[in-house]
């Protein structure tokens, strides 16, 4: 009863955020300009225009207008693209799962190697095995995705040609944009996970645990990183949340057809409709994963469960 | 016995073999490299050539400010600080020699409790698993008693069993703490100020606990306090802490009656009466 009251709690959380992200996108996009300019090039005259306004109902209200945009949201209608006239709902599930690929897949590899690197620094504190870790996570943090993505289109595609350099395809198209965009995840996972074992390490538990005679690498695992788990789930689910909804730096490198390029093509073609879909969308994700992330909280940390 | 002097402190010489020894410290040293604001590093001695031991069925003091080398001098004694120079056995192992499995088994023989009651103990972990976690590391030596009995042993309900370290009183919680490191049955028992964060009431009743192991179980316990008016009423001997420096030790009625060292002194002469009064009628 009480999880339930929890839950329903973030949800109403969630539609909150979600209203004021739809807001944001839609008042955003209307102060960018007008799309109609842009849809009937330089020579239209101000008939067409104003015909092709009338037509996508721009010269309402702009109040009316929000209105509607509001109320289609909440019919889960995303509206219709300017420029190919395809549903934006489609436009946007069409292209989820390259996209969820790439994300799911880069956000793994940033679990499955940053956490125990960053276990293993903090484990070494001040120690060459930590500023090794340390050093390589903040060279993974700040290095430009698109310049990696380049070297390493460069070194395995063009030079070695073990690697095809884009497009979709088999696992081979993935491994290169996966790497790319799991430097900054692994980076990111690591550093958290260090700095957060490195406090837990020094409660007076973990000298406690030690003190009975656990085994090292039980008191790393079951006290310490379960205790220093919290902050780091929160990054995973923020970083699914930012990779899902298109990462538009990795996904142009490599020709990737998902969200990202979408976006990108929506903002170029002046798809007015589509970029709010697009954004609406993103903030659904991370909403969605937030939630998630409060329900595992939950699972992870029993004060959690018991304060809620 | 042989006895030597030591900086004209009274030291026994601890090569006299004495079965029932449970702790020897013989000129043990632990320095620290301590990183100054310009980035070089520099030796601090947090213990400095302190020698001391611990019988079996004997509760003995350790007392000094904060900052004297107590800690660092309880954590090299349960294995789990670094020792820079001298001779350490505590509970007949000598840590420093052992390894792996035979040195985590080691330490159920030198249990700690410690000074805060909730932060020993894990949050995420019931109580209950936390003692059927320690039967799954050290099977052999936890088959006395059943978690209900190991509760009752320490004046705490079943109930217990199933409450997180947040839904225990901090003195629950030390009760809890003891009972995790008697679960072991130690030949010594190094208590860390395991009173400093209780009221009154409550640290009488910690305290008869320790006093009521000490005597069933014939433990060795190393108290260490700043708190003189405590250790008065608990310790037959003590050992005074400056600096890294044991500067002092004795019977400790001896020891606080006629106080020999300077820093002795201070300290006795700090202790609030209506402080030593109150620990007085409470044990």
């Amino acid at each position: 009863m009480k999880l339930a009251r929890y839950i329903f709690r973030k949800v109403l959380g969630g539609i909150v955020t979600l209203l004021l992200a739809s807001t944001i996108a839609f008042f955003v996009t209307k102060a960018a300009g007008d799309p109609t300019i842009q849809m009937l090039g330089l020579s239209a005259t101000p008939d067409q225009i104003a015909e092709l306004n009338a037509q996508l109902g721009f010269d309402r209200s702009i109040f009316v207008q929000y209105a509607d945009f509001i109320s289609d949201i909440a019919r889960g209608d995303l509206g219709t693209s300017l420029f190919s006239g395809v549903s934006n709902f489609e436009a946007i599930t069409g292209r989820l799962w390259a996209s969820g690929q790439l994300a799911l897949l880069a956000v793994a590899l940033g679990i499955i190697v940053g956490i125990p690197v960053g276990v293993f620094a903090a484990s070494r504190e001040g120690r060459l095995g930590d500023r090794v870790a340390s050093s390589l996570a903040i060279v993974g943090q700040s290095l430009p995705v698109f310049w990696l993505g380049l070297m390493l289109v460069l070194l395995f595609s063009v030079n070695l040609g073990w690697l095809p350099a884009g497009f979709k395809g088999d696992w081979r198209n993935l491994v290169l944009p996966v790497f790319t965009l799991a430097t900054i995840p692994i980076a990111r996972t690591a550093r958290l996970t260090r700095s957060a074992m490195t406090t837990t390490l020094e409660d007076q538990h973990i000298t406690a645990a030690r003190s009975r005679g656990l085994s090292g690498r039980r008191v790393l695992f079951v006290h310490g990183l379960k205790n220093a788990s919290l902050p780091v789930v929160t990054l995973i689910g923020l970083q699914i949340g930012t990779l899902l909804s298109g990462a538009i730096t990795v996904e142009t490198v490599f020709a990737w057809p998902g969200l990202g390029t979408l976006a990108i093509q929506a903002v170029n073609n002046r798809d007015l409709p589509l970029v709010q879909a697009l954004v609406v969308f993103g903030a659904l994700a991370f909403v969605v994963i937030n939630i998630a992330v409060d329900i595992l909280y939950g699972v992870l940390d029993p004060r959690v469960r018991d304060s809620r | 016995m042989v006895w030597c002097s030591i900086g004209g402190i009274d030291v026994q010489n601890t090569n006299a073999t004495n079965t029932n020894r449970v702790l020897t410290i013989e000129d043990l040293s632990v320095v620290h490299m301590v990183r100054q604001p310009n980035g070089r590093r520099k030796p601090f001695v947090a213990v400095n050539e302190a020698s001391l031991h611990v019988d079996a069925g004997e509760i003995v003091g350790l007392v000094g400010e904060s900052g004297s080398g107590k800690t660092t001098l309880s954590l090299a004694v349960c294995g789990l600080g670094k020792v820079t120079s001298g001779q350490l056995s505590s509970g007949g192992h000598d840590f420093s020699a052992l390894k792996g499995k035979a040195r985590r088994a080691a330490h159920a023989d030198v249990q700690m409790v410690f000074q805060d009651p909730h932060g020993s103990l894990d949050a995420r972990q019931r109580v209950g698993d936390g003692l059927d976690e320690l039967r799954t590391i050290h099977p052999e030596r936890t088959k006395r008693f059943t978690n209900e009995q190991l509760m009752e042993r320490v004046g705490l309900g079943p109930e217990i069993l199933q409450r997180l370290p947040s839904q225990i009183s901090g003195g629950q919680a030390q009760r809890v703490s003891i009972t995790r490191a008697m679960m072991l049955s130690p030949k010594l028992l190094v208590a860390d100020e395991p009173t400093s964060g209780l009221d009154a009431t409550v640290q009488a009743q910690i305290l008869d606990l320790i006093k009521h192991f000490q005597s069933t179980e014939n433990l060795g316990v190393l108290f260490v306090s700043h708190n003189l008016a405590v250790v008065r009423q608990l310790c037959d001997r003590a050992y005074v802490m400056k600096e890294g420096v044991i500067v002092e030790s004795g019977n400790t009625a001896a020891l606080f009656n006629e106080p020999q060292h300077e820093y002795t002194r201070r300290l006795v002469a700090a202790v609030p009466g209506k402080n030593a009064k109150l620990a007085k009628e409470l044990l």
